[in-house]
């Protein structure tokens, strides 16, 4: 197996988020199954009915599931910032594709696994069971295909997850509307080639000439055309234009992006400082948009940290202002700002500034500071130094005049 | 000579993002690409690395000419502008992963992930998820990955973006030693000129698409008015 693919699929069932829509499945099944065996407003279905309803709701739900897993596979990965890293690599693009389209279809398979037990409970009794399985799976795969592959194509093209998921979930309804027409619309020639041409409409068609009409396999195999025929033209747009048109999308998102990204340019006017501690510097930072488009939201603050690991820095005692909320910067424009600093600590240390632009911070170049130490007065002794040397030159006082001559 | 570009131009139908790139780079010199936002660095580099083709001129990149992009993309290390990480990966599984993209076995892969999450010092959270990294643990992971093949030419577009001065420090160490220790010719985009000065053996400025500056920091920053002056001189002029 490919190395993209088990990637996949681990982060997919490993990761839990397979695991979580299959045990969602689940409940729907179970609850479905449960009324279809219990509830006396669905009970009147003949029981190979029953079985037909569960698939049919099995290979739409499987086929929703790798539609949306493919919907997210190239989009996703463009939105999350990874896309870039994986096509820098020597990896073939097929390849990249492929493994995508492997784990969107496992999440039908998935879902195929976790329906046999109700297809199994509710067609023991009429002998429906082996081939509602059997069909389930061959015209559920050929549909889970094809919109596995059509997902994988629009995920390419969008310039966005949300697109992708939008546009692939349209489709899907379109697809399902003409399940809606009224019976004798569905049974003229116009309303067989309608259901014939889409490939869901299709695949469920054949799926209950099999189980509820009792044909044989071979009977209305024709029905499977147009899901066959989606499946490997979906797939090769995917494997072979899709890894082409990955590389035109980034070109074309870079290009358009770039401006959107721009972060604002901060320049400092000292590189160092040397003080001693106790006494005030000063310095400028210049906020520079060079982008194209006006920065906006822009906030301005200073910080200061130790390179001494032991010596703790708290900035607030450095400075009582370190934050600005600075005016919309236009293109091409500066706007400087000025920040003064009490040194309270001394040693080694750094000072920065952070500039947020809508939320994105900037750091700064950082500023070396030197702070040297400062010598104090002990205060321990004081006090009997101050009574010590009066009382001394007392001493020396009433001596000397002892000895005045008098 | 590991990178040699001649005439590159890349441009957006109208808009020329480069325009006539010309240098050459040997082994073990860390670049600085230098240039204000909208210069034109990062196109430089997504053409370099391949993901952009030239709208015109050549280059080559570890000798190889671009008309080969797989073969360059074999023997290049590229830390993207703003690289996203799986967050559910712990960063183990991450750089093995990458390892076997580049063709390496389980065992090989394993092996290479463990040396590499010891060098940029993340050997202790190997197990981690990678949700629970900062950013500067995040991006020291971006420059293992940039190391899994072993690269020629190493491409770090601001690597230092978001972080705090002892992040920066960890991650100039890393591009420091990837020159020292692995010969690897380092092109290092930024925006922060104290890391050029501290680990840029070499200096490219960019201008609105342009090449204006190519020497050492000494030569660029020559008159004593420094390197910092000489940038805003140089942008402004072009």
């Amino acid at each position: 197996m490919g190395v993209v693919a088990e990637r996949e699929l681990r982060d997919l069932w490993l990761g839990g988020r397979g695991l979580l829509l299959a045990f969602a499945f689940s409940l729907l099944l179970s609850v479905l199954t449960y009324l279809a065996a219990s509830n006396e407003a669905l009970n009147f279905l003949e029981q190979r009915e029953t079985v037909n309803l569960v698939l049919q709701v099995a290979v739409g739900v499987g086929g929703l599931l790798a539609l949306l897993g493919a919907a997210d596979a190239i989009s996703g990965e463009r939105e999350r910032g990874t896309l870039e890293s994986l096509l820098v690599t020597p990896l073939p693009r097929a390849r990249l594709v492929g493994g995508k389209l492997v784990a969107a279809l496992s999440l039908w398979l998935g879902a195929f696994v976790v329906t046999v037990p109700y297809v199994w409970f509710l067609g023991r009794n009429v002998g429906a069971a082996g081939e509602a399985i059997g069909v389930g799976l061959v015209a559920g795969t050929l549909l889970a295909a094809a919109l596995g592959a059509f997902g994988i194509c629009v995920s390419a093209r969008a310039r966005s997850n949300r697109v992708s998921l939008s546009v692939c979930l349209f489709v899907l309804l379109a697809l399902f509307a003409p399940t809606q027409l009224p019976a004798g619309a569905q049974h003229g020639w116009f309303g067989e080639v309608l259901l014939r041409v889409n490939p869901v409409t299709a695949a469920e068609h054949y799926i209950s000439s099999v189980i509820v009409d009792q044909h044989g396999w071979t009977h209305d195999v024709s029905w499977l055309a147009s899901p066959l025929i989606a499946a490997v033209v979906f797939t090769a747009i995917a494997v072979a234009v899709v890894p082409r048109v990955l590389m035109l999308t980034l070109l074309l998102l870079l290009a358009f992006a770039a401006p959107a990204q721009a972060a604002p340019e901060i320049t400092m006017s000292r590189t160092h400082v040397a003080t001693r501690l106790g006494e005030e510097f000063a310095f400028t930072s210049v906020v520079t948009n060079r982008g194209a488009t006006p920065l906006t939201g822009l906030i301005a603050h200073l910080d200061i940290v130790s390179r001494d690991s032991s010596v703790y820095v708290d900035p607030e005692d450095w400075s009582d202002e370190r934050t600005r909320y600075l005016a919309p910067l236009a293109p091409g424009r500066s706007v400087t700002v000025p920040w003064k600093v009490k040194a309270v600590t001394s040693g080694r240390l750094d000072a920065y500034v952070v500039v947020l632009a809508g939320g994105r911070p900037t750091v700064g170049p950082a500023i070396d500071v030197r702070v040297a130490n400062r010598s104090t007065i002990d205060a321990g002794g004081a006090l009997q130094l101050a009574i010590a040397v009066p009382a001394l030159l007392g001493l020396a006082l009433v001596g000397v005049r002892a000895r005045r001559p008098r | 000579m590991t990178i040699e570009a001649h005439d590159v131009t890349k441009a957006y139908r109208s808009v020329v993002a480069v325009q006539d790139l010309n240098f050459a780079a040997g082994a073990g010199e860390v670049i600085g690409l230098l240039g204000p936002n909208g210069a034109g660095k990062t196109t430089a580099i997504r053409v370099l690395t391949t993901i952009l083709a030239p709208t015109a001129g050549s280059f080559s990149v570890a000798g190889i000419p671009h008309r080969r992009p797989a073969e360059i993309r074999a023997r290049i290390g590229v830390l993207p502008e703003s690289a996203g990480y799986p967050d559910q990966q712990t960063g183990e599984e991450y750089l093995r992963y990458h390892a076997r993209l580049y063709g390496q076995s389980r065992a090989s892969a394993r092996t290479t992930a463990a040396a590499l999450l010891r060098d940029v010092g993340l050997a202790d959270r190997r197990s981690s998820p990678i949700a629970t990294y900062s950013r500067g643990m995040r991006q020291r992971l971006g420059i293992a990955r940039a190391l899994v093949n072993d690269p020629a030419v190493v491409f770090l577009d601001e690597p230092t973006l978001g972080l705090d001065p002892a992040g920066q420090e960890q991650i100039l160490r890393v591009v420091d030693g990837m020159s020292r220790e692995r010969a690897a010719t380092v092109v290092l985009s930024t925006h922060l000129l104290a890391e050029v000065e501290k680990v840029c053996s070499r200096v490219l400025i960019l201008s609105r698409g342009r090449l204006v500056a190519d020497g050492t920091v000494a030569e660029i920053a020559g008159g004593g008015e420094g390197l910092s002056e000489a940038f805003m001189t140089l942008t402004e002029a072009g």
